[in-house]
This record gives structure tokens, sequence and C-alpha cells, in this order.
């Protein structure tokens, strides 16, 4: 793994497209700070669509910017690739300030939500620009396009214009353009948005595979968060243009530091408190509804309005429940089958609705059995509800 | 299917009636002599137009100045049509108002604000001289600079458009993947951004050239009596020398310029570009 990162397992890969390293550039790459987002705002009249973001990314890293839409990410991509300039802040490439640079100056590859294709040029054509644009001799171009059509598993299509291919043979051809020419960067603007689900997810288990066999660094924006999780090896939250949360998918998942993520990471039951105390060495929170429970208060957490989440799979019914730090009656009042897992909304006695999330094959819980309107008992252990800041 | 095709009905009837009528009978004549003193069938007139050195400038000169109006339109057109189609928000509107307005008003109007303008005693030679430029007022009014000038103005909206309609339906995204590749903008304009629009040119070409070289008024009222173009010439034969068989074939003449560059051009430049 690490030495695919640091671009020394290069047997296996295609001879052309080893990432010629050193002749660019005289500053060493640095590990650490491959790609720098250093304290980045853009601002549109008096809006900032992007707000003092500084993200370091390392040599060969996946990051993937999630946010919902008008969160800035894909802002933040197109100042990263120079289509768009920074009000102020700065972006560095290998030790390099590129702020200033257009995008052609930048050795970048870009796969576009819409993919871009050059409609008028064959596959064959589409790929070789890049390389045509250097200068790259003739011979060498037919090489590399044929190496990097077979990498993306394309290969005998090169004379087909891109209205002649499927969506995911378009995703192909706009992948092995964006890395025919051995960019520094890989961005990605949400590139599989426009497929089906199959196609989708298999198109990112490619482009995974890819990315990590050639140790190229990439950046990627996506508003699915099925999708990052399955391909950032750090995902960046970024919410009305500013960073929320940054680190690998599990620490965000089971660490976020506010609701918004929380929410944003996966369904969660989020309710506001309206106070918390200490007794017995444990946190107790109240709700508005006076409900309380014992929750573990995020480091996050400083002054101002809390919420406390609990996520729908910490939550335990029926027998299973007995064994739990904090328990409570409830009336099933909605229960939807989803295949491998049945959501269940309870509303509990003098308490809120929580969203339960059960395998579906769970026995004792005896699912199959349940009715709307049945009383059942729920519970949940302390370490499964997190105060976070609102 | 009858259904359908009954919605063509009135269309053709006018059509055959008011276009393709009067165009036979305009064939037929350029094939006698004298006409409409006598009736007898001739090539002459057509032997006349295609030998006479006379007529052959008029003919040469009348696609010089199409082809110099259409290069000078898409020269300032494409510039302003990709301004609008890319940039242009909240001023679509007004731009397209101000395009379009020298075709909302009549070609005498028009005319008079190009004298009032261009005259020897008018603003632009006024200027000059106050500052001391000139001594003698420019002849600017009744040169073939004139009736080009003029000739622009008027058919510049539908260079503008022609290319508009297709510069908006392309994906501006398609020009920052060549940019991303490596391309400059001149590159990225060349080997994309024209090759993806060549459709709008071409069309707007084919326009502006056949409106050129078929056009009457605006180059008679700006440029004068003495232009040797086609248009006034026919006039002349009919109206003055009383001439129809002559005019009617050089009228022919000139249509077959006009349909022959419609025909060829577009499937010419497609070919050029497609590669």
């Amino acid at each position: 793994m690490i030495d695919v990162r640091n671009g020394t397992v290069m047997v296996n890969i295609p001879l052309g497209l080893n990432r010629a390293h050193g002749s660019s550039s005289s500053t060493k790459p640095n590990a650490a700070g491959f790609l720098r987002v250093k304290d980045v705002c853009r601002q549109f009249d008096s809006i900032f669509a992007t707000r003092n973001v500084s993200i370091d990314i390392a040599e060969g890293e996946f990051l993937v910017m999630l946010g919902p839409s008008g969160s800035g990410k894909t802002t933040l991509l197109r100042i990263i690739a120079g289509f768009e300039t920074a009000t102020s802040g700065a972006i560095e490439i290998r030790g390099r300030d590129v702020s200033r640079d257009p995008p052609n100056k930048r050795n970048i590859g870009v796969v576009f939500q819409n993919l871009a294709l050059f409609p008028h040029l064959t596959v064959f054509k589409n790929v070789a620009f890049g390389l045509e644009m250097r200068s790259v001799p003739n011979d060498e171009i037919r090489v590399r396009v044929r190496e990097a059509l077979e990498m993306v598993r394309l290969g005998g299509m090169t004379e087909r214009l891109p209205s002649q291919l499927s969506g995911g043979q378009q995703q192909r051809v706009a992948l092995a353009r964006a890395l025919v020419t051995r960019p520094d960067i890989l961005l990605l603007d949400e590139p599989l948005s426009a497929l089906d689900r199959d196609l989708r997810s298999e198109m990112q288990y490619e482009i995974r595979r890819i990315q990590q066999q050639l140790g190229i660094t990439a950046v990627m924006v996506t508003h699915d968060q099925d999708e990052a999780m399955t391909m950032g090896d750090r995902i960046a939250i970024l919410c009305d243009g500013q960073l929320s949360q940054i680190g690998a998918a599990e620490d965000i998942y089971s660490h976020p530091n506010s609701a918004f993520v929380a929410r944003f990471m996966g369904a969660a039951n989020i309710f506001p408190v309206e106070s918390t105390k200490m007794q017995n060495g444990e946190t107790s929170a109240r709700l508005a509804s006076g409900f309380e429970t014992t929750a573990i208060v995020s480091p996050a957490t400083a002054e101002g309005s809390l919420a406390v989440l609990i996520r729908p799979e910490d939550i335990a019914i029926g027998d299973a429940a007995a064994d739990m730090r904090n328990r409570a009656q409830a009336r099933v009042v909605d229960q939807t089958y989803l295949g491998a897992f049945t959501r269940l909304v309870v509303d509990i006695d003098g308490g809120p609705n929580l969203a339960v999330l059960l395998p579906s094959r769970s026995r004792p819980a005896r699912l199959g059995e349940m009715r709307l309107e049945d009383r059942i008992a729920v519970g949940w252990n302390s370490d499964a509800v997190l105060v976070v800041p609102a | 299917m009858m259904t359908k095709v009954r919605y063509l009905a009135i269309p053709t009837a006018f059509m055959a009636v008011f276009f393709l009528g009067p165009l036979l009978s305009l064939l037929t004549i350029s094939f006698t002599e004298g006409y409409p003193l006598g009736f007898m069938p001739s090539i002459n007139s057509y032997l006349h137009v295609i030998f006479d050195s006379y007529y052959l400038e008029y003919l040469l000169t009348t696609i010089a100045y199409g082809l110099i109006v259409t290069v000078l339109c898409l020269l300032i057109g494409y510039p302003f049509a990709y301004y609008m189609a890319r940039y242009a928000r909240a001023s679509y509107n007004v731009m397209l108002v101000a395009l379009v307005s020298p075709l909302l008003i009549g070609v005498v109007v028009r005319t008079v604000g190009w004298t009032i303008l261009f005259g020897s005693s008018g603003l632009f030679n006024q200027t000059l001289l106050a500052l001391g430029i000139i001594n003698t007022p420019l002849q600017i009014l009744y040169t073939p600079l004139a009736s080009t000038i003029g000739m622009v103005q008027v058919l510049l909206p539908f260079m503008v458009l022609s290319i508009i309609s297709v510069l908006s339906n392309m994906d501006a995204s398609v020009e920052e993947a060549a940019c991303s590749l490596g391309a400059g903008r001149l590159t990225v304009f060349l080997r994309v951004t024209l090759p993806l629009s060549i459709r709008g040119v071409a069309s707007g070409c084919v326009l502006v050239f056949a409106l050129t070289i078929g056009a009457y008024l605006t180059p008679v009222l700006l440029g004068g009596g003495k232009s040797r173009l086609m248009s006034p010439l026919i006039y002349q034969e009919i109206n003055s020398l009383v001439d129809w068989s002559l005019g009617a074939a050089l009228s022919v003449v000139l249509l077959i310029v006009g349909v022959t560059t419609m025909a060829i051009v577009p499937r010419l430049v497609m070919r050029i570009w497609r590669t």
C-alpha cells in the first residue's frame, strides 16, 4: 500500500503511464504537502463561495470533497484546477505556488461532470490531445494512447466518436484522456453523477483501482456520501464554503464534530439539547422534551447550542434492550423493509421519535411479527450517544 | 398522413404563385432576345454575360464585394457572438436589441444617418478638420468604403445570430477540458471552439454573402452610381436600357453564384474541419 503511494511499485503498470518525476520541477516532492490548499477564499460580490479553506493532500492520496450543493466544493476544485482564481490564499503543487498559473500550466488532469469529451474528435484524438499539446512525438503518442485505453479497458474503439459510445465507455475515455499526460494531480468533478447505479459503483471501483495502480494524487468532488466513503482515503466535508471536518471515513462517521456532519454522513437521530450535566462521572443530556439520556461529549464541543446524535444502528429493541444503559418504552409508528435492514420509527414515551435500523433477519426482534402501534422496549448505551455542536 | 400534408397546401401555393412562377418566367426571358419587344429564342444574352469582359468585371466585383463584406462580418461578428453566448447575462437582451436595431430602421433613414456622419460637412469630417488632421473633407460617402460599412452594419445580425445559435449549444467545459490538457487560448480556439462552431460560421457566411451580392439599395444609396455591382446593373438593363433578356440572364447568373455558394461552402467547410 505504502509502496504504491510512493510510486515504487511501478512494474505492473503500463510503461507509458509511469509518472516521470523531477524533470518538470526542481522542488523535491513533499509527501505531506504534495497539494496544498492554503487559506483559500473565493468571493462573488459579498458572498463567499469558499472561505478560509486549508487542506494538505499527500502524494498518492485520494481526497474526496463532500458537501451539499452550494457548499463550495466545486468552486474549490475549480480553483485547484485554475479555472477560477482565489480571491485570497494560495494553491501549491509539489511545493510550487501555482495560484497565478492558468490551467494549461498546472500539469493537471480533469474529469468533468459532463465529461466534456471533444465531440468532433475520435476516441484516439480525444486521448491524444494532451500529448499533442506537449509536443510528444507521434510514435510515442500512439503507444501511450493505446496503453491509456487499455488501462481503462477500452481497447479497440479508437476510431469511434464519443457519441457512438455508451455512458460508461465515455467515462473511461474521459479518464484515459485525463491520465495519459501523467498529470501531477487528477481532479474529478462529480464524474459519475450521470451514470445509473450499477455502472456507477463499477466506475467507482475502476477509478479507485487505477488511482491506486498509478499512485496518483486525486481530488474528487461528490455530494454522495456512499461514493465518498467508497473512494476516498480521506473525506473533506464542506458546508457553506467552509471546511467542516476532514478525516478518514470511519473517523468522520464515528466522531462527527457537528450535527451537520453527522446528518450528512449517514442517517442519524439528531435532537437539540437543552442542558447537560455531569453525574457520577457520566454526562447526561436533557432534550427539549425533558427526556434524558447518558452521552459522550465530543471533543469538538464548545460553548453554544448543542445537539445529541444517536445512530439508528446503535439502538437495540426487545430483549436486547434490557442490558443497555438507557432504556425506554416506545410505540412503533413506522416500519420500512429495506432488504438487508429494516428501518423502524418508534415514539418513545415522554421522548422524541427515534429511527432504528435493524438487520432484517435478527430473530430475537421478530421483526416480521411486529405491527404498527405495538409497544416495545428500546435501549442504547452511553457510547452510542454523542453530544456535538448543533 | 394526408392530414399532415394538408398543412403545407397554402404555403406551397403561395410559393408557387409568387416565387416559382416569376423565377420560371425570368428563366424563360433570359433565353430570348430583345424581350419585351421580341420573343426570339436565343442564348445571346448568356454569351454576352459570359464572354463580354464588361459584364464579367461586374460579376467579379460583386463577388469580391460579397467576400469582403462576409469576412468583415465574420471578424466583427464572431467575438461579439462569443461574448453574448458565454458571458452576457443580464445584458443579453440589450445586446440583442442593439444588434438587430439596424434591421428595424428603413434603409433610407439609415442612409440619412450615414450622410450626417460621413458627408463632407458631416460630424466625422468636421471633427478631423477642427483638429487640423486634414485640410479638405475626406470623400467617404458614395465610395465603396461607405457601401461596405453600410452592408456590414445591416448584415452583422445574420452572422452573429447564426454563430450564437451554435455557440450557446456548445458546452463551455469542453474548452476548459482542452485548457486543462495544456492548450493555450489560441489553441483552444483553433482546435475546439472554432471547429465546434463551424456550422454557425458557415451558415452565417453563406447568408451574408448571398444577401450582399443581391443587395441593391444600400450599395446604390451609399456607394453612389459608380459602383460596378450586379444588382444596380440588372436594374439599369431592365428599367433604363429596356433589355429584359440581358437583365434576366444577368439575374440567372447571379442566382447561380448565390445558390452554388449555399450548396458548396457548408459541405466544403465541414469536410475540411472534420479532419
